[in-house]
């Protein structure tokens, strides 16, 4: 087709202007009506349902700094998943690329389907090398049941749908396997993953905007034949009657209809809108599952927003964990503990899960899925991780302990009767508020400023001896006398003062009182010191006791003229004794002290998690304290 | 560790802030809290005469 050439549609009278220059199909926006078709194969006529898509044809954004336009797209729906390819057009260049749209996951791939040589078979957890740079995980297998179209699009040649997909995905790529009926052939498209804001999308509709909802869609109840209008629209593969409360698929793969034994109510209504993290969603539905092994029954809410996808809320005994699926993540191998986001999971537990209620809608045949998921939950409270895989996909949930207040405030435009909070949940926090490493990080930044005054302390003392005199046994005196020392001068303000006494005493004691004088305003200060050394001999090992310095250690004593009055008293032996007086002398003792006391709360701390901890590994067969 | 972490641990933090203040105050003043000889301070009259003290056997 010529670009910039104008085709009007026969059935609808709508007028198209061909915007690529190399395009090959060309459908009627308004009525599906195939314009132009330059691919060589039929392609028939087809109804294409409205997702929740917010991407239109005419969108216009951005990726790697060039603009783009969308132009068409080929709406796949998978068993477990959709995929709409929306073809883009990229006027700087010329050139076409798909910009691939699945449940708030974009993909931007190159406009080219790659061959595969020869024949392959694809399985789950399969790496594929697809270039010398890319090795991707398989992470589901499916098959395409359905597609419809619209717009312009270059090169897609597959358009009957019954052909098997495979989804292979890296932190960075996704790739899109078709095993094509037209030539038997398996072929892939090859994108990076992009995030929805950093495609700066304009000219999009507005969550909800019916005006621009074409072909709104019905679903009759199979049992009660009453007519349901399903919000998912067509992404709604599975539902519960309004009517009778039969669930049931809308797919022609499946006819299963169940009814539930079980009632519960749903504590947040579905249909209600609330806002997690920031993002708004709406609850799509409510399911209880129920596992046998452990007679253990949750309730999960599928919640739903267009442009960031779905995410689930468990609630058990009133504790909530908000789930969202993770791109990618390949676990280490064989292991129950490993690092993910800097925090360390461990396995708590693995069980397969049966829905014993269930009400609203779901975008897989959910009741059958459930029964044949293997789940694996690993935590880091308040995390959660959670792998989910069957025989056809592989899949991963990241999710957050929430509180009941969390649950409350999201959903704050409707009033909810939550369940009350009982016992602890397996993923809640020892503390909500703040974690051990802020603990940790808070004790380390005080220590060290502790211990940083400290040394700045012992570096500024000034450790001056202000008077040191030998005294001796007042000659011919069998009475004690008191002894006076000389005054000397206390600089500064307050600090402290030493006095070491030393006494030459062998198997001999020495006491003294002592009395500060500070000679300006004749205040006192009294103590006394003792001095005992003993030594000998025992059984040929030589022993000692005491010794023959003493210290006095006196605190906040002011500046000013001081001196000692000392009233000694001898034995028979020792007949002379010295004191050395120093001024500021620094003291460790209050540093230990210090760091002892700061250290009570975080160590009450630390043993309470450490309890908190045991108990809830002890519902868990997988704990680490058992041995 | 963020902001809302810390306002959560504001009680311990100004626990810290109250006490490490305490410490440097003691520091400077010269005061040893613990193991710091006992005194006895009184005041005594100015041009006062010796008394005599209970002494030690
Ligand atoms: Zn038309
Ligand atoms: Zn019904």
């Amino acid at each position: 087709m010529l670009k910039d050439q104008t085709k009007i549609c026969v059935e609808c009278n709508t007028v198209h202007t061909v915007i690529g220059n190399l395009s090959t199909l060309l459908v009627c926006r308004n009525c599906g009506n195939i314009i132009g078709n330059e691919t060589s194969i039929d392609i028939a006529k087809r109804t294409l349902i409205d997702g929740w898509s917010t991407i239109r044809i005419g969108s216009k954004g951005k990726y790697k700094e060039r603009t783009f336009e969308i132009i068409g797209r080929i709406h796949l729906l998978l068993r477990r998943d959709y995929k709409d390819f929306w073809c883009v057009w990229m006027e700087e260049d010329s050139a076409y690329a798909w910009l691939m749209e699945s449940f708030g996951r974009y993909a931007f791939c190159q406009d080219s389907l790659f061959n595969i040589e020869g024949s392959v078979d694809l399985y789950l957890a399969q790496k594929v090398n697809l270039t010398e740079r890319t090795d991707v995980v398989i992470d589901l297998i499916d098959r395409c049941d359905y597609l419809a179209y619209e717009g312009e699009s270059k090169g897609w040649q597959d358009f009957n749908e019954g052909f098997e997909v495979a989804q292979g995905t890296t932190e960075k790529f996704f790739a899109f396997f078709i095993c094509s009926k037209q030539n038997a052939e398996m072929k892939f498209l090859l994108g990076e993953w992009v995030d929805f804001e950093d495609l700066k999308l304009s000219q999009i509709r507005d969550w909800d905007k019916a005006v621009e909802i074409r072909n709104e869609i019905t679903i009759p109840c199979p049992s009660c034949k009453h007519v349901n209008i399903p919000r998912g629209r067509s992404l709604t593969l599975a539902l519960t009657c309004e009517s009778c409360g039969k669930y049931f698929t809308n797919r022609k793969w499946s006819k299963q209809v169940v009814k539930f034994n079980e009632v519960a109510v749903p504590a947040i209504p579905i249909g209600a809108k609330g806002k997690i993290d920031g993002i708004t969603y709406e609850v799509m539905s409510f399911a209880v599952k129920y596992v046998r092994k452990y007679k253990y029954r949750w309730r999960e809410y599928l919640l739903f927003n267009p442009n960031k996808g779905q995410v689930y809320l468990s609630e058990y005994d009133g504790h909530w964990n908000f789930m969202r699926p993770v791109p990618f993540f390949e676990k280490p191998k064989a292991k129950t503990e490993f690092d993910y986001k800097n925090n360390q999971f461990r396995l708590y537990q693995k069980f397969h899960a049966t829905i014993v209620f269930a009400k609203g809608e779901f975008f897989t045949d959910a009741f059958s899925i459930t029964e044949g998921t293997h789940c694996e939950e690993h935590i880091a409270p308040p995390y959660l991780l959670s792998a989910e895989h069957d025989s056809a996909s592989y899949r991963w949930f990241e999710g957050e302990y929430k509180s009941r207040d969390e649950i409350s405030n999201a959903f704050t435009s409707t009033s909810l009767v939550l369940p009350p909070k009982k016992g602890r949940g397996y993923t809640q926090p020892v503390i909500d508020s703040f974690s051990p490493q802020s603990i940790i990080q808070l004790c380390f930044i005080t220590f060290f400023l502790v211990i940083g005054i400290q040394f700045f302390f012992a570096e500024t003392s000034k450790e001056k001896e202000v008077f040191e005199q030998t005294f001796h046994r007042p000659e011919g005196s069998a009475d004690q006398k008191m002894l006076v020392t000389p005054s000397f001068y206390l600089e500064g303000s307050s600090k402290s003062l030493v006095m070491q006494l030393t006494a030459p005493v062998n198997n001999d004691w020495f006491y003294g009182e002592f009395t500060l004088i500070n000679e300006s305003d004749n205040s006192e200060y009294d103590f006394s010191k003792e001095i005992e050394y003993y030594s000998g001999v025992e059984e040929g090992e030589a022993w000692s006791e005491g010794a023959i310095r003493e210290e006095a250690f006196l605190s906040r004593i002011p500046g000013g003229s001081y001196h000692i009055n000392i009233y000694p008293q001898f034995s028979n032996y020792n007949n002379q004794f010295s004191i050395r007086v120093i001024r500021d002398v620094a003291n460790f003792s209050n540093m230990w002290l210090t760091l002892l006391i700061l250290s009570i709360f975080p160590i009450f701390y630390f043993i309470r998690r450490y309890h908190i901890e045991r108990k809830r590994w002890s519902d868990s067969d997988y704990s680490p304290y058992d041995n | 560790m963020n902001l809302k972490e810390l306002g959560s641990l504001k009680y311990f933090i100004a626990f810290i802030v109250v006490f490490v203040g305490f410490y440097i105050y003691s520091g400077i003043i010269g005061w040893k809290w613990l193991g710091s000889t006992s005194t006895e301070k009184t005041k005594t009259e100015k041009n006062g005469t010796y008394h005599p003290r209970y002494f030690h056997k």
